[in-house]
């Protein structure tokens, strides 16, 4: 998406007025690091923490990586299934919803029983978060493929569901699926500091933050931890949106803007 | 005489809550090699379900269908069909949208063989895409996306897409139902243009007198629900035609009365 020129820095005005009102209030208002660090401390914070600020991340991308990835796997089969058979969306569905409202939060005990202190207890929570928005955004672009469209491959020699899913289906919902994947992506996120809190590993954004820091009260670190995982969401997305959403969405731009 | 196409005794019957419908009773036609062969009828008579079982996308309740000497079971790149509504792939450029049967075609080929050749190679698919294209008089557009295009594009995009695959016939189910009347116009004349090039048989489904008479060489006219055919007339007005000649207004008066009669209930001739 291209902004026009008077638009380009308009987002720095806002943020700049938020960071000034931030170290104003904490130094001359609150007059308490504890209860709000001074922004100017929190970014000393980030530089002084980069060496481990480097080892968390990683890790906690790791835990993201399992989480996200297997929702992926999981989701995207059984989206197919749902979106392109009534059957097997009348089959599936009741479980589906049922599962969904569960918040990732509750599963931690059974994650911590089945995985013990792994990566693969954090990844599963985090897998619990992504699963449902990429499953129902995919399956709902299944779902919608115009009758014309299927008819239309038939006539072309697209004989057969594997077919009609591969060449028809498929393109026509790779938009859906991009989106509930985006959606997924930040739920598992959001999953990342509950899915760590209980020390799965030594390291992990999500466990510094909570078994360290602020468990001794450092609260220029936890803040500081805190910008880092909105920073690191904010890369994934626009990575995301840049190789994968820019190239799908091309031929969809006359029709949704 | 030898029929491309031969209709025989098909019967639709719609099964709903309601209880049944006949959709069509009974229907005869038989459709003459290189012949473009207008279908018209009031909207509900059926006609687009006719023709839907001719595509394979439904089956007849009874009867046969029968194209070259073959039953007809199911869909095939042997029935190019147009649909009424714009039906390109909205992902897939001008280019890849006419190369979209050649592509499957390629596939199933492929399979058999184990090695692709024939239309299955890239560049002969480009080659072949490319002159259908142009036969439709879209050249320089290949790499548009359907999004770009207006609503006659799109519908010359879909010929080229259902003749790329070289059908043995062409469906057209109001194609051009969609488009204003002056670009309907000039993509009645252009359609006329490339059935004479490519001597395909047309099968062309409309309710607009004015397109069948213009276009057909022979047209059937179809009464309402159940459908049949009361009446099938030839067109003997000499190509080029002319829309406003008067030979034409009188065969447009013969075609009213026909679809007139219809309404009264005409008993159905074949």
């Amino acid at each position: 998406m291209r902004l026009p020129r008077e638009e380009k820095g308009l987002w720095l005005v806002p943020l700049v007025a938020v960071i000034l009102l931030w170290e104003f209030s904490a130094v001359f208002v609150v007059k308490d690091p504890l209860k709000l660090p001074r922004f100017s401390a929190v970014v000393f914070s980030i530089y002084a923490l980069r060496d481990v600020l480097i080892a968390d991340t990683l890790v906690s991308l790791l835990h993201f990586g399992i989480g996200v990835g297997l929702a992926f796997a999981v989701a995207l089969p059984l989206a197919i299934g749902m979106g392109w058979s009534r059957r097997v969306f009348k089959a599936v569905d009741p479980i589906v919803e049922l599962l969904r409202p569960i918040p990732p939060l509750a599963w931690i005990p059974l994650a911590m029983i089945w995985f013990h202190l792994t990566h693969y207890a954090a990844g599963f929570i985090i897998f619990i978060g992504a699963f449902f928005p990429i499953l129902i955004d995919s399956y709902t672009g299944f779902r919608d493929v115009p009758k014309v469209l299927v008819e239309t491959g038939k006539v072309l020699g697209c004989i057969g569901d594997r077919k009609q899913i591969r060449f028809v289906a498929l393109p026509y919902a790779l938009p859906s699926v991009a989106t509930g994947t985006r959606v997924g992506m930040g739920v598992g996120w959001m999953c990342v500091v509950a899915a760590e809190m209980f020390a799965v590993s030594d390291y992990g954004l999500g466990y510094r933050l909570f078994q360290k820091f602020y468990f001794l009260h450092q609260m220029d670190y936890v803040v500081a931890y805190m910008l880092v995982l909105g920073l690191v969401a904010l890369c994934l997305d626009r990575l995301f949106r840049h190789f994968v959403e820019e190239r799908l969405f091309r031929w969809k731009k006359g029709i949704v803007k | 005489m030898n029929h491309k196409l031969e209709i025989r005794g098909v019967t639709q019957v719609f099964s709903s809550e309601e209880g049944e419908v006949k959709a069509l009773e009974g229907v005869n036609l038989e459709v003459r090699p290189a012949e473009f062969l207008c279908i018209i009828g009031p909207s509900g008579c059926g006609k687009t379900t006719l023709l839907r079982m001719v595509a394979g996308l439904e089956q007849p309740s009874s009867g046969e269908i029968i194209l070259d000497g073959k039953p007809v079971r199911g869909p095939s790149p042997d029935r190019g069909m147009v649909f009424q509504e714009f039906s390109l792939f909205p992902w897939r450029t001008v280019l890849r949208n006419v190369e979209f049967g050649l592509e499957i075609k390629g596939k199933v080929e492929g399979k058999v063989k184990g090695k692709g050749g024939g239309v299955s190679g890239k560049k002969e698919r480009r080659e072949v895409a490319e002159k259908y294209i142009e036969l439709v008089g879209l050249r320089g557009f290949e790499r548009h996306y359907p999004y770009e295009l207006s609503g006659g594009m799109k519908q010359r995009v879909a010929i080229a897409r259902a003749l790329a695959t070289e059908p043995a016939i062409l469906l057209m189910d109001e194609p051009f139902g969609s488009v204003d009347a002056q670009t309907r116009n000039v993509l009645q004349e252009e359609l006329l243009g490339i059935w004479q090039r490519t001597r395909k048989t047309i099968l062309f489904v409309t309710h607009s007198v004015d397109e069948a008479v213009y276009l057909a060489d022979r047209v059937a006219v179809m009464s309402a629900r159940p459908g049949c055919f009361v009446k099938c007339l030839e067109v003997d007005l000499p190509r080029p035609r002319k829309r406003t000649s008067v030979e034409a207004n009188e065969f447009r008066e013969k075609l009213l009365m026909w679809l007139s009669l219809e309404r009264s209930k005409a008993a159905c001739i074949f």
